[in-house]
């Protein structure tokens, strides 16, 4: 009679041990099932490329002097700046532009290297094209106003990492003014100026 | 001579003409029919939901393509599933370098995909060679060289997004297909291809090295001098050569 109860208790004691430890597996599950997936779904929603992403370059036809360095400082020298000496006002003429983005590493030497700043990074990536010849994009098409995934209507546009508040993993749902964890330099001045005084 | 456009030849720029004439009128071509329409949107519908890449990558892109099997930026969500095997696949996402020895099995691996098929060549390497489209003495510049390209997608390498938007692309091109032109898609005459003056020459491993007597039993000299005994009639003629060496 007693060992009979013995093991009823001992399979009791085992039950109960098992059930726990299958709970304690299935509570990070079920914390899991409460979780938002951190999916971006592209098309709608589109994360925002941060400050210096170099995406597409700008070309402002105006401000360039056809002084090639952009052509000497690139890996394939690809920029291909048509000028001409014009001997009536003894200054250089620029015909054309173009940059070829099938070719392009997107590495920056030459926006770095521009004197004149007239090559600078969009933050257009979606380049995909049927044709590889539309890459070669001409001055008009370089100069074009980039696309802006804050101004698509149909998009959401989502913060990356960095530019989230402090403790925050999840940019839906974000007020606009909450702002990223450090200062600006003019904050920076201005809290050391006031600590000065 | 009446031609069927039913326009003068004499007629002078000013007068009026009629552009579409009403002789063409609603085309009665079988394709335009509303139940194969439907039947096209359906079929090709079918096909762009699930369009199944060939898990393929050579070099750095391959690294953003991976990032698109994880869940941040997530491609089964538009149907991809990787497939390891060609035969499996229905796309292929060249993505990385190809060089001289890695063409002919890439073009192996794009001849073994079952027909219909596409292609999508990610990154600048792909496209025209890339950052070794000058100087290099291996790369193909660019995968068009040697197999039929879909979308093209620049970058170095592109982001995930930018390849999602491909995949876009690449479904709206297929929406546009119709059943009834399935067998004009033949492989020949749709990629540039040029006379060169290269010949043809014979394989260097042909494995006559590997199956040499040699390498699976030590030559007899050699047998003899380690001691193992060897009959008499494999015995070895210059015995006395041998001995003046050892």
């Amino acid at each position: 009679m007693l060992k009979f109860l013995k093991q009823v208790s001992d399979y009791a004691k085992q039950t109960v041990q098992s059930a726990r430890y299958i709970g304690q597996g299935l509570s990070v599950t079920f914390d899991h099932m409460g979780r938002r997936p951190i999916t971006v779904q592209y098309p709608y929603e589109k994360l925002i490329p941060s400050e210096r992403f170099r995406g597409r370059i700008h070309f402002e036809f105006d401000k360039c002097i056809s002084c090639e360095v952009c052509v000497r400082v690139c890996p394939v020298n690809l920029p291909v700046v048509d000028w001409e000496f014009d001997k009536v006002n003894r200054k250089k003429k620029l015909n054309h532009y173009s940059i070829d983005f099938g070719a392009c590493l997107f590495c920056g030497n030459c926006v770095e290297f521009c004197p004149t700043n007239c090559l600078s990074f969009t933050e257009e990536y979606e380049l995909g094209v049927y044709d590889r010849h539309e890459l070669n994009m001409d001055n008009v098409a370089l100069g074009r106003v980039p696309y802006k995934v804050t101004q698509d209507p149909m998009v959401q546009p989502l913060r990356e990492l960095v530019y989230l508040p402090k403790g925050v993993l999840n940019p839906h749902g974000l007020p606009p003014d909450a702002r990223r964890p450090g200062q600006l330099p003019d904050e920076i001045l201005l809290r050391s100026q006031t600590d000065d005084k | 001579m009446r031609n069927s456009n039913n326009i003068n030849p004499d007629d002078s720029f000013e007068k009026q003409r009629i552009i579409s004439p009403v002789e063409y009128g609603v085309t009665q071509q079988l394709s335009e029919n509303v139940i194969l329409t439907t039947l096209d949107d359906l079929y090709d519908w079918a096909r762009l939901s699930s369009l199944w890449p060939m898990l393929y990558g050579t070099a750095c892109c391959f690294i953003e393509l991976a990032g698109l099997i994880g869940s941040r930026f997530d491609f089964d969500r538009f149907g991809l599933i990787p497939r390891s095997s060609p035969r499996q696949a229905d796309v292929i996402i060249l993505a990385g370098t190809i060089t001289m020895k890695m063409a002919p099995v890439t073009l192996r691996l794009y001849e073994q995909m079952p027909e219909p098929k596409y292609v999508i060549a990610m990154g600048i390497c792909m496209i025209t060679g890339g950052p070794f489209c000058v100087d290099s003495p291996t790369a193909i510049r660019g995968a068009d060289k040697i197999l039929p390209v879909d979308v093209y997608i620049p970058g170095c390498p592109p982001r995930p997004e930018a390849l999602i938007d491909s995949i876009i692309k690449l479904r709206k091109k297929i929406s546009n297909e119709s059943m009834q032109e399935r067998d004009k898609i033949k492989q020949t005459h749709r990629y540039y291809s040029t006379k060169h003056n290269m010949k043809s020459v014979p394989p260097i491993l042909t494995g006559e090295y590997l199956k040499a007597a040699s390498r699976h039993q030590p030559p007899n000299e050699i047998t003899e001098a380690m001691g193992v005994p060897i009959p008499p009639a494999l015995k070895s003629k210059e015995k006395e050569k041998v001995t003046e060496i050892t």
